[in-house]
């Protein structure tokens, strides 16, 4: 076992993991991040993606020991209920979330995408999202929505905060 | 058996000192992206699908002297650690050895390119690694270091030695990957085809460079995955198109010669035949296309 301190969406949280056990396991289990949502358990759907250090992984794919001393965003980093990032409004508005399952990291690929590519064509999209599966919408209005959120500026750093 | 300690080496010369020390061999570990999957299974099992029960999770993906890419006595060498996001992504590697910029960018997803890393993809030596047929069109070289003697160097071509099994001596890690820098940029394709766009494991992946003199070729190096039990090169292609002047039939004629190097198999992704009838057709579009791109 081993001690790890992780900052999560800007809070230090701190625990005690198995040195083999994932991200998303520890998020959800151990300090009750359950935004994070655990799908395949191996990379293909990316319903657990946060943002380590700013950067979009499938925390399934990830070890808890490599996480500390770094941040974690997740999609309640981003923006909440009351004050929403605009891709959060937009995925709202366009209908782009059904069951809500892959809302979570396909809005955190979006985030980063938009942070690399602050204007990116709609084939570009598709490729930002190609991590995530969604089962429900067909893709059509989450690629809506990521593009109104582009094309509104959404690509301000707010993750940071 | 379960692991039960996590390290995370300071340096190369750490990282081959745990490697070296007695006891279960430790667990290297980089990009995580095929290794966490397994090591959730060994959770249950105890051992690796190797028979493997190590210990110790060795982690080199924040080692700086394996991280990055640079020029470097004639070669682009390129740390084992570097993630596929950022080979896809670097100036250098688009420009000089566009082959396996294309490779690295259709491994797996954004998010994985993240995390997977260059050795990774090679010391896993699944025979269906993306950059493997890249680098093997790319005539690239391996530099393996171990805690005894000095680092070593080896083409990639000899690096794979049986279905998932590399050249790597106990104790021994890749370090670089080095590709030849002299007459590059050179032509270059890879093409992969998967069951979807993204995400997908090769049922065929296949890289091609050529190079021209006059209108006739000069070199070509020719590299496949997916269809044999290791990446393999398609040499009898290569010598065949030497010294042709390269039409679509001569592309089609020499493709054909790629059965004399591939054995595929039939599993979940694709049959035998259906992979041998795409290795032909992609093998010979790529030398049309490189033919007409490096003569341009």
């Amino acid at each position: 076992m081993q001690d790890i301190e992780i900052k999560v969406n800007g809070r230090p949280m701190r625990t005690t993991v198995a040195v083999d056990e994932t991200l998303v396991d520890v998020l959800r289990q151990r300090l009750g991040v359950v935004e994070v949502k655990n799908g395949c358990g191996q990379g293909d759907c990316g319903a657990c993606t946060v943002l380590l250090d700013g950067e979009a992984v499938n925390s399934c794919l990830t070890l808890a020991v490599q996480a500390d001393g770094r941040q974690v965003t997740t999609t309640r980093g981003l923006g909440t209920a009351e004050d929403p990032h605009p891709l959060q409004t937009a995925f709202i508005e366009h209908g782009a979330v059904q069951c809500g399952f892959c809302s979570s990291g396909m809005i955190l690929s979006a985030a980063s995408l938009l942070q690399q590519n602050a204007a990116p064509t709609r084939d570009e999209i598709r490729e930002g999202i190609s991590g995530n599966l969604c089962r429900c919408t067909g893709y059509t209005k989450i690629v809506d929505a990521i593009d109104e959120a582009a094309k509104a500026g959404s690509s301000e750093e707010r993750s940071a905060r | 058996m379960k692991l039960e300690s996590y390290v995370r080496p300071a340096g190369l010369e750490e990282a081959l000192a745990v490697l070296a020390a007695p006891g279960p061999k430790a667990l290297v570990f980089a990009g995580g992206t095929d290794l966490v999957p397994m090591m959730r299974k060994m959770r249950m099992n105890g051992t690796l699908l190797n028979g493997d029960s190590p210990r110790v999770i060795l982690d080199l993906s924040k080692l700086d002297e394996l991280c990055g890419i640079r020029k470097a006595g004639g070669m682009l060498e390129i740390g084992a650690a570097t993630t596929m996001g950022v080979i896809a992504a670097d100036p250098s590697v688009k420009k000089l050895v566009p082959v396996l910029a294309a490779a690295a960018a259709s491994v797996g997803s954004p998010l994985v390119r993240n995390r997977a890393t260059l050795g990774g993809n090679l010391v896993t030596a699944s025979p269906s690694a993306d950059t493997a047929p890249a680098l093997l069109a790319a005539g690239a070289v391996v530099r393996l270091a171990g805690a005894e003697g000095g680092p070593r160097e080896l083409p990639l071509s000899e690096f794979f030695v049986a279905y998932r099994k590399t050249a790597l001596q106990p104790g021994e890690i890749v370090t670089h990957v080095l590709v030849p820098l002299a007459g590059r940029p050179v032509a270059g394709r890879f093409e992969k085809v998967g069951l979807r766009n993204a995400d997908a494991i090769s049922v065929v992946c296949a890289a091609c460079e050529i190079e021209l003199e006059g209108s006739t070729c000069r070199a070509a190096r020719i590299g496949l995955g997916a269809v044999a039990a290791v990446p393999v090169r398609a040499l009898a292609v290569e010598a065949a198109l030497l010294g042709r002047e390269i039409t679509a039939d001569v592309a089609a004629e020499c493709a054909r010669l790629v059965h004399e190097h591939i054995s595929p198999i039939d599993d979940v992704r694709a049959s035998a035949q259906y992979r041998g009838w795409v290795a032909e057709a992609v093998v010979a579009r790529m030398i049309t296309d490189t033919a007409r791109e490096a003569g341009a």
